[in-house]
């Protein structure tokens, strides 16, 4: 599909080269296998609770540096850079045109040197509180995370990633060094880049530049989950038509976190995508004006499989959609449906491969999934009707489900 | 990347050829003046014409059919560039593809479901109930509902005005006969033109129309100019919204035309980190949670944006005006000229990395009467050698708050 390397430094680095030859733009990304949900800790010596928004506090204050905001370095070499928190990953990254070499000494002096002081934590506070309210205004992100505090009981998983302003209140220089020295170790990071790059030369520059201290990394641990914490939640908002975020909990951790998403995924495509026929249905009575967004949350200890968009009647719609989950697990699932929904997978990742910001992240995104390939189109080969039908016998199951419904006040 | 430009069968092609993407997009457009008469029918247009044609002729065979091309993506949409409504059919799919998406391009515009004569009834009526919908949902997005909403107040009297998305009011009296007048209507006086990103020869693209397409006729959108306001204090508008943040727009006008020496304040302005409003009201006197400006080309408007506490509204205001006033009578710093060009210019370089921005760009030339290059209008931001002047006779034309509520 397109030009992919992984190589493994002498420090225990993974490097992934994505070559995109004739682009302008480049990119490179250093992605650590932390995020928000990495919260409870097992280390050699002790264990340790932190608190919530650690990890995004952390990838905030990463951008500090003794002689100021390394952000400004980046912008005079004519680079973006910007970083991201998830549940399970924390990255960093820049793009540019010229200058990629300074760029990456940059991004490695970025995540290799951290400089991390009580005085620059609270100049930070007011910022991340600001960023903090920003997502309370986002009703999708509180639909996102109201259905995800209903599967889940005691777990980080359904915590916002930048925590509450309460939880960051605890936030404290020693927090982040204990998170920096727990989990940014050489073989919990990779470093990506992407675009017409030369791939030898990346390779010995993250080799020679990306020094992290080798330690024992600290092990993430997640509460056992027993039932489903709520079934529904509601709040109001300030919206129009209502917005809905069903969430079927993933209880299966035999199987392998690919397969888990490829099949979860596979399986909504065909009972609720764009072309299933629910949707056509669910259109022409007015209960959905665009396909409903389908995703696969996967973590390597949690996931779900999510099914959102807007409705005037998101309860009429949940019961249309078990419906039609029953009507598959009575009549199977035809080869026809199966093999167009591949079709569509592979080609889909062949297009969002176009883009480099595609590229890097979900490479990070792989990478936390301890997966080291990108090209997942022969594994579709693996998956049939009949594997299918247990899955979804298993996974979307009317009482494995929470739906969080926003509505208009 | 090559960019050539030729007609077929009376369309006019702009195809942008390279080897780079894994997948081939391409656009057909058909533009139009902005007209209060027929803004609604047309918006519908993407609507009917990509739910269903006669060889797909429902919205399930649509779709279907679309997942079979590699999952391609098909985005059809009115948009408003200037005073034109233009009504822009996108799809995007793995290369392999490229001569069924023509095909499709050309069922899904000129092969559409009809029964004597008019559109399904049921579909149009559903059509209405989902555009009307969708305006309504604007809300859901703060940021660009408040964007749009200045623009609305500020031009309400100026074609540039029309919301290109339709009326919710109007689309009760739209039959599935008016809208297939409509729609008739629109491929006689509208002008027709074929965007092409991909690994795509100039043989291969003309082969690929001339064998899906027929002879369209082609004439140029018809546009009227708009009434000149002249300066006034600024409108205050203010809306009450349930939200921790408030989000404050300003409308500037500053009745000038030279595309350059505007797209070079705009960026020195509130054009990012480095820029004016952001260094100076953000950073310096922290009035706001972000602060950013951009440039409505065709008309000359400055639309600056801060996420703020409404306590802060006037402060900001006042700022706004004094940033304004300092960059239009002394101009920039050859410093800050520099800054706002190299940002520019590399803005430029990276166009062609995105098919559909490239596409979009590429657009916005020929609607504004240029020639389709990647270069050209580069060049005249960096022959720039002074600002002075540019916003001389700028003035704030309208305010307009979107208010916090209690929560």
């Amino acid at each position: 599909m397109n030009d992919i390397t992984y190589r493994t430094t002498d420090s225990g680095l993974t490097v992934c080269c994505i070559k995109k030859p004739g682009y302008v733009e480049k990119q490179a990304m250093v992605a650590v296998r932390c995020g928000s949900a990495d919260v409870r800790l097992k280390g050699i010596r002790e264990n340790f609770t932190l608190p919530h928004g650690t990890a995004h506090y952390l990838e905030h204050k990463m951008f500090e540096k003794k002689h100021g905001n390394i952000f400004d370095n980046f912008s005079h070499l004519g680079a973006d850079a910007n970083a991201y928190t998830s549940l399970d990953t924390t990255a960093y990254y820049f793009t540019c045109q010229d200058n990629f070499e300074k760029c990456l000494s940059l991004l490695g002096e970025m995540v290799t040197e951290p400089h991390i002081t009580n005085k620059g934590i609270e100049k930070e506070r007011g910022i991340i509180e600001s960023e903090i309210t920003m997502y309370e205004d986002n009703p999708w992100w509180q639909s996102y995370f109201g259905m995800l505090g209903g599967l889940y009981n005691e777990s980080p998983v359904a915590v916002p990633i930048a925590g509450s302003k309460a939880d960051i209140g605890e936030i404290d220089q020693d927090t982040l060094k204990l998170l920096y020295r727990s989990m940014y170790t050489p073989d919990n990071i990779i470093v990506i880049a992407a675009g017409d790059i030369d791939e030898e030369s990346f390779f010995n520059q993250v080799e020679k530049e990306f020094l992290f201290t080798p330690r024992e990394k600290a092990e993430s641990v997640f509460p056992a989950e027993d039932r489903i914490n709520k079934v529904s939640v509601k709040r109001h908002m300030n919206i129009a038509t209502p917005i809905f975020s069903i969430g079927y909990r993933e209880n299966n951790f035999d199987m392998p976190p690919l397969m888990r998403m490829m099949t979860s995924k596979i399986l909504m495509d065909i009972f609720a995508g764009k072309g299933s026929v629910l949707y056509e249905k669910l259109y022409t009575s007015g209960l959905c004006t665009s396909p409903p967004s389908l995703e696969y949350l996967w973590g390597m200890q949690y996931g779900a499989s999510v099914i959102s968009g807007t409705s005037d009647k998101p309860e009429t719609l949940l019961s249309r959609l078990d419906n039609e989950i029953n009507n598959f697990l009575s009549y199977g699932i035809s080869e026809k449906y199966l093999s167009r929904i591949i079709t569509k997978s592979r080609g889909e990742l062949k297009r969002r491969m176009d883009s480099l910001s595609f590229c890097c992240s979900y490479a990070a995104d792989h990478f936390a999934k301890s997966i080291k390939t990108l090209d997942i189109s022969d594994k579709y080969d693996s998956i049939n009707s009949d594997m299918l039908l247990i899955r979804l016998k298993e996974h979307f199951r009317a009482d494995n489900l929470c739906m969080c419904e926003i509505l208009p006040n | 990347m090559d960019i050539n430009s030729f007609n077929v069968k009376g369309m006019r092609v702009c195809l942008c050829n390279t080897k780079k993407f894994n997948s081939t997009t391409l656009c057909l457009v058909y533009r139009t003046g902005l007209n209060r008469e027929t803004v609604s029918s047309y918006a519908l247009l993407p609507k009917i014409l990509s739910r269903a044609s006669s060889r797909h002729d429902s919205m399930g065979r649509v779709n279907r059919y679309l997942e079979e091309m590699g999952g391609a993506e098909f985005i059809a949409q009115p948009i408003k560039k200037g005073n034109e409504q233009i009504i822009t059919f996108y799809i995007t799919a793995p290369k392999e593809y490229s001569g069924r998406m023509f095909e499709f391009l050309s069922d899904t515009v000129y092969r559409p479901l009809i029964n004597e004569n008019s559109f399904m009834p049921s579909y149009v009526h559903s059509a209405c109930s989902v555009a009307g919908k969708e305006i309504g949902d604007k809300i859901n997005d703060k940021k660009s509902y408040a964007a749009e909403k200045m623009i609305e107040l500020m031009c309400k009297d100026e074609i540039f005005g029309i919301c290109s998305d339709g009326y919710t009011e109007d689309f009760g009296d739209i039959s599935g006969q008016s809208l297939y007048q409509a729609y008739s209507r629109l491929l006689k006086e509208g002008k027709v033109e074929i965007y092409i990103a991909g690994d795509i020869s100039p043989n291969e693209a003309e082969s690929y129309i001339t064998n899906c397409f027929d002879h369209v006729s082609d004439s140029l959108p018809t546009t009227s100019d708009d009434n000149t306001s002249t300066s006034h204090p600024p409108r205050y508008y203010t809306e009450p919204a349930d939200t921790a943040q408030s989000i404050l727009t300003i409308g500037i006008r500053t009745g000038q035309s030279d595309y350059p020496q505007l797209k070079l304040c705009n960026e020195i302005l509130g054009g990012g980190a480095s820029s004016r409003l952001f260094k100076n009201i953000r950073e310096k006197k922290s009035l706001c949670y972000y602060i950013n400006s951009s440039l409505y080309r065709y008309k000359g408007l400055i639309s600056v944006q801060a996420g703020i506490e409404a306590s802060a509204a006037e402060q900001v205001v006042e700022a706004v005006n004094d940033e304004i006033n300092s960059l239009a009578e002394r101009g920039a710093s050859k410093k800050e000229l520099e800054l706002a060009k190299d940002n520019l210019l590399s803005a430029y370089k990276i166009i062609e990395d995105y098919p559909q921005r490239l596409l979009d760009y590429m657009l916005s030339l020929s609607v504004a009467g240029k020639e389709y290059s990647l270069t050209d209008e580069a060049k005249t931001i960096a022959e720039v050698q002074d600002i002075k002047g540019a916003l001389d006779g700028a003035y704030m034309d309208t305010i307009y708050l979107l208010k916090e509520g209690n929560k």
